[in-house]
């Protein structure tokens, strides 16, 4: 017996991570008073000043919305006991399908090809994440190693596409052309990029926690995910735990992508994933993989991220300091602060 | 007057809070130097927690030990070491893709300009201790190239060049067969006869009487005697080392037995190329409940594989119902047809880090309507078999806070809660107390009564003699039928059939 | 020099540095536990170099630096494991995070930049041997290579001997194949894996070393994935030393052609950097245990 845990079960931390939140905040208030002249107001540029005007708050809130979705599929694969590392390549994949078909389809109704536009980016999401669900269902391979060098050259070829034959020689950005205006996410709230984005996560985590609560698979998918000898000892369909929960990750990081390509630029920028997925890992983790928190943690998240770029615009602090804050969340997030819960059992 | 003993064991307690189990209770005994000193019991007696203790795995929480008259502490291995006590475990601890020489040297390793590895100062060690002891170990040989007893040499090698006085070994003939076992008793003698005491821990009753020099033997924890072999037989011995030496002589069960449950036609199962199971021919029919007893290493978790569907046999078939077993699905099987209470607990038959609800209701059938209303209604039965089952706790609560007595009660609630056809009980009361234990037998021996064919597997000869209809026995992977439980078939002579005693 | 020359001799300048860091990442993967921050931890040691070796003038105190201030965050990772039970992997995911955003506060702090920093005093001269350098192929590729390869290759070279040749090498492997034979033996166990972790981190520091050398500059984002093909090697290669410079020289070789080919090739060098990934992907995915963990029909 070893006694470090399964890597690829994460302890179900719940409010387990407040030490983790408390921790990242230190650090950051902290830095924030070695490094500025003005402590105060560096303080309140990182910690208050996304609250003090609504353009910036409805930005915050919009900010959340796509970590959220791929927070939402990576808590799910946990559950399952896996670890999805692919969300970079999912959500690349997911944005650049989605502009691809609304380029070839100009002129349908807005609403329908929004639409269709995030669900060509679920599918190509999925699709990224097929090879390795097919793996683990029919060879048991390992899903964690397999869903990272997909994505990995998902990121590489779309890096490649959009720098070649997909991009608008007529942009200084390394793009594709953008779509037309009837497929951008309509903005709720201008000047804010506020849109519908936070809704569509929200009604995805409500609809995850009920499966995960109230539904009988949700029920076997938990169990599973605990212990997998178990599920099958006692006649859970356990193949269809090990391939799903992956595609379905794979498809919210695909409508994530969608959501970062339609929002903002209406285009697929070069790298515009920029780490989201790794921010839905640290997401789900903060969040102790509970769909009721993964929405509250994605608000904490894009907060640091919008804090810390205040605070480097207002008060000349480095922007980092928002990295280092998520990086002691991601350290700590599993970590156990209450003691080891149980002895290890005799043998 | 004796001369001074090699090692004495004074008033040793060990318990584990975390399971609430006393694995030892005060246990003494004295090793004396130049001898085969046995320790036996049965599964739980504490005698792997002494060897453990002995060196320096575990701490003892109370009582002292004395090599040579000289109180000593362990802390850990290395300072057993100091004191020439090296052990063979019972679960091997050689690193299985290092070479024989490597695990020998691991901790201790020669050294050429103080940095490298000195290959040849090992090897040649090595061949030069094995040797000494006409082992025909090649020391460049990579551990999981070996076979079971070129391992088991490899690991009294590594004992021995950690301690020469006193070599503890675990259970060693578990993975072993007969004339393996016998070579291996052999050379126990020789290293005997060249001056190393020796612990032998078994369970295995015949081979301590024929190859110690005096035997311990331990129940509950606790010494019951120490004699020698010349003083006992393997009856005597068998009876003594039992937790309860009554012999149950209850009459033949009238037994009206229908349709075959469970069906074993020459069911054989190998692992990593030796023989478990060998040619398994026997039946459950419904309304008996067929009870298989063996001790730890001989099959018995092999023969739960194959009747709970967990694994299929190599060569033979196992039918449930007229139905090969492996062509049941599982989710079927296991929602109506067959109910399983795994000797894996924890690891099997519960799934830690979930409520106690989703526990009680993670079986195919109860887990179809989980809608609302179903929710409350299973909540509501869920409730009901709980208290039944006299475990007070919330639904909700994790069933991680159990102790293990109530985990095996709400895995019992589960699974003998409704009716099935086909019920495979393994070790169904281990961590109960005697009335919960009664509560379990008796839902058995009902179960039977509507109609169940029960396939009782135990390592226990009370639960046995108390549950079932007709007897068998398993030792080394062959079983062997007693038949109905009658007056001839009694305790001590299943007792001797576990140990390897003649019947 | 003539194409082939260059694409040679660069192929192996790429490829040590990889192979040192995959031999670091081979330790802790032996142990038991692969420290996935390798590529964190390359940026640590070319940062903690550029910026200690830039300050005080003196390039051993520089490697000095890099070495202590990797191999602190290497155990920083193993320590959260270890002491709060945090789920390793994690852990270490987070490490490569953790140095993102310290490395760039620190930059504009000691250089005042985020940006690219040049500093041509650190960059390694190439040595040349006469003679020697001018044999046909052998030559620019063993004699004429930058004076840290030369560094980074004897690096490879004793750690890949430490692996399989002390007892420190030994007790790791022993340590990921079953624990208990190193607690029996008395060598407590977290100690071992304490010092793989912190060998992952001064192998990956002197990678790092290596990168800051060979453009003479500090570059933001310097591994620029290095350290995840680190991880790609030490799984394509087998776990031992030998297949992780098999896999290393062919990853180098990949690269050193992707930098040619905009010039020479016609294939664009992007789609040749996703050669190895795809490679190692269709390994990962064609192995499997059989069957999902503990499933059945």
């Amino acid at each position: 017996m070893t006694p470090r845990p399964d890597p690829r079960k994460p302890a179900f931390s719940g409010l387990g991570a407040l030490p983790a939140l408390a921790a990242a905040l230190a650090a950051a208030a902290i830095y924030i008073l070695a490094a500025s002249e003005d402590p105060a107001s560096a303080f309140r540029a990182f910690f208050l000043s996304p609250f003090t005007r609504p353009v910036v708050l409805a930005n915050l809130v919009e900010l959340a919305a796509a970590p959220c979705l791929c927070a939402l599929g990576t808590a799910l694969v946990f559950r399952s006991g896996d670890f999805n590392l692919g969300g970079e390549g999912q959500a690349y994949a997911g944005g650049t399908a989605a502009v691809l078909i609304l380029l070839a389809v100009p002129s349908l109704p807005g609403p329908a090809g929004l639409a269709g536009g995030f669900l060509a980016g679920a599918a190509a999401g999925a699709a990224t994440s097929l090879p390795s669900a097919l793996s683990r269902r029919t060879r048991g391979a390992d899903v964690l190693l397999s869903t990272f060098l997909v994505s990995q050259a998902v990121v590489l070829a779309l890096d490649w596409a959009i720098a070649g034959p997909l991009r608008d020689p007529s942009s200084n950005l390394i793009a594709t052309p953008v779509v037309s205006d009837a497929y951008r996410l309509p903005r709720l709230f201008p000047p804010s990029g506020l849109s519908f984005a936070p809704l569509l996560a929200a009604a995805a985590a409500f609809c995850l926690d009920r499966f995960l609560r109230t539904s009988r698979r949700g029920l076997e998918l938990n169990l599973y995910g605990r212990n997998p000898a178990f599920a099958a000892s006692v006649g859970f369909r356990v193949r269809a735990y090990a391939f799903w929960p992956l595609l379905v990750s794979g498809a919210l990081n695909g409508a994530a992508g969608a959501l970062l390509a339609l929002g903002s630029n209406g285009r697929a920028v070069r790298g515009m994933t920029g780490g989201i997925g790794w921010n839905g890992i640290s997401i789900a983790l903060l969040a102790g993989n509970d769909p009721r928190w993964v929405l509250p943690a994605a608000l904490f998240f894009a907060w640091l991220e919008v804090g810390s770029r205040q605070v480097s615009i207002l008060a000349g602090i480095s922007a980092d300091v928002g990295t280092v804050a998520k990086a002691l969340v991601l350290l700590l997030a599993t970590a156990r602060f209450l003691g080891s819960r149980r002895r290890e059992a005799r043998k | 007057m004796d001369p001074q003993p090699l090692l004495e064991v004074r008033r040793l307690v060990k318990t584990f809070p975390s399971t609430g189990t006393v694995a030892l209770d005060g246990v003494s005994l004295v090793l004396k130097a130049g001898e085969i000193h046995a320790v036996v019991g049965e599964n739980g007696a504490g005698k792997s927690t002494l060897a453990r203790i002995l060196s320096g795995l575990d701490r003892p929480d109370s009582g002292s030990l004395r090599v040579r008259g000289r109180e000593v502490r362990f802390r850990r291995p290395r300072d057993a070491e100091r004191h020439g006590i090296g052990l063979v475990p019972q679960q091997s601890l050689l690193a299985q893709h290092l070479t024989v020489a490597e695990n020998l040297i691991l901790g201790r390793e020669p050294r050429v300009l103080g940095i490298f590895l000195d290959r040849r100062r090992s090897y040649y060690e090595t061949a030069l201790a094995s040797a000494n002891f006409s082992f025909p170990l090649d020391p460049g040989a990579v551990i999981s190239r070996l076979s079971p007893p070129e391992r088991r040499e490899a690991e009294i090698l590594r004992a021995l060049a950690r301690g020469r006085d006193v070599l503890i070994l675990d259970e060693p003939t578990s993975i072993l067969t007969e004339s393996e076992a016998e070579s291996l008793f052999a050379l126990l003698k020789r290293l005997r006869d060249a001056g190393t005491s020796i612990l032998l821990i078994s369970h295995r009753v015949r081979e301590v009487l024929s190859s110690a020099d005096r035997i311990t033997i331990l129940r509950n924890g606790s010494v019951v005697d120490t004699l020698r072999p010349a003083d006992t037989d393997e009856c005597d011995l068998a009876l003594r080392m039992a937790s309860s030496s009554s012999c149950f002589t209850a009459d033949g069960p009238a037994v009206t037995r229908g349709q075959a449950v469970f069906r074993f036609r020459g069911a054989s199962l190998r692992d990593s190329d030796r023989v478990t199971l060998r040619d398994l021919d026997f039946e459950v029919r419904r309304g008996e409940v067929y009870g298989v007893a063996a001790l730890a290493g001989n099959g018995l978790g092999a023969l739960e594989d194959l009747a709970g569907g967990e694994r299929t046999c190599d060569q033979g078939v196992v039918e449930l119902l007229g139905r090969d077993l492996s062509a049941w699905p599982r989710d079927e099987l296991r929602s109506s047809i067959l109910s399983y209470l795994p000797t894996d607990r924890d690891g099997r038959g519960l799934c830690l880090g979930a409520t106690i609800l989703e526990n009680l209701v993670a079986r195919g059938a109860s887990l179809r309507d989980w809608s609302r209303s179903g929710r409350a209604a299973q909540r509501a039965e869920a409730a009901r078999l709980l208290e039944a089952a006299g475990v007070r706790a919330r639904l909700d609560a994790s069933v991680d806070v159990l102790s293990g007595g109530n985990r095996q009660r709400v895995l019992s609630a589960r699974e003998l809660g409704s009716f099935a056809p086909a019920v495979l009980a393994a070790n169904p009361t281990q961590g109960l107390d005697p009335r919960a234990q009664e509560e379990t037998w008796n839902r058995l021996r009902s179960l039977a009564r509507e109609g169940a064919g029960i396939l009782l597997l135990t390592s226990s000869v009370d639960e046995l003699f108390a549950v079932a209809d007709r007897v068998a026995v398993l030792y080394r992977g062959r079983l062997t039928e007693l038949g109905v439980r009658s007056g001839e078939v009694t305790a001590d002579r299943v007792t001797r059939l576990l140990t390897g005693a003649a019947a | 020099m003539t194409f082939a020359d260059t694409l040679l001799s660069d192929s192996l300048a790429i490829a040590l540095p990889i192979l040192l860091a995959a031999l670091g990442g081979l330790f802790t993967e032996a142990a038991g536990t692969l420290n996935v921050a390798l590529e964190g931890l390359i940026v640590a040691g070319a940062f903690s170099f550029a910026a200690a070796a830039e300050a005080t003038g003196s390039i051993g105190i520089g490697i000095a630096a890099a070495l202590a201030c990797s191999a602190a965050f290497a155990i920083l990772a193993a320590a959260a494991a270890d002491r709060l039970s945090a789920n390793p992997f994690v852990a270490a995911l987070a490490v490569n995070l953790l140095v993102a955003g310290a490395v760039g506060i620190a930059s504009e702090h000691v250089f005042g930049t985020k940006g690219v920093v040049p500093l041509a005093d650190l960059l390694s001269p190439r040595v040349d041997l006469g003679a020697f350098s001018r044999i046909p192929l052998l030559g620019p590729l063993l004699f004429r290579q930058r004076g840290i390869s030369y560094l980074v290759a004897g690096a490879c070279a004793a750690a890949a001997a430490s692996y399989s040749s002390t007892p420190f090498g030994l007790r790791v492997r022993a340590l990921g194949m079953r624990e208990g034979s190193l607690r029996i033996a008395g060598v407590d166990p977290r100690t071992v894996r304490y010092w793989a972790f912190a060998a992952s981190g001064a192998a990956c520091a002197l990678a790092g070393v290596a990168l800051a050398r060979s453009v003479g500059a500090w570059v933001p984002n310097i591994a620029s994935g290095r350290g995840w093909i680190a991880l790609v090697v030490v799984y394509l290669g087998r776990k031992r030393p030998a297949g992780l410079a098999l896999a290393s020289l062919a990853f180098g070789f990949l690269f050193a052609l992707s930098n040619a080919a905009q010039a020479v090739l016609s294939v664009p060098p992007e789609l040749i950097l996703v050669l190895p990934y795809v490679v190692t992907a269709a390994a990962a995915l064609l192995e499997g245990t059989g069957g999902a963990r503990g499933s059945r029909g």
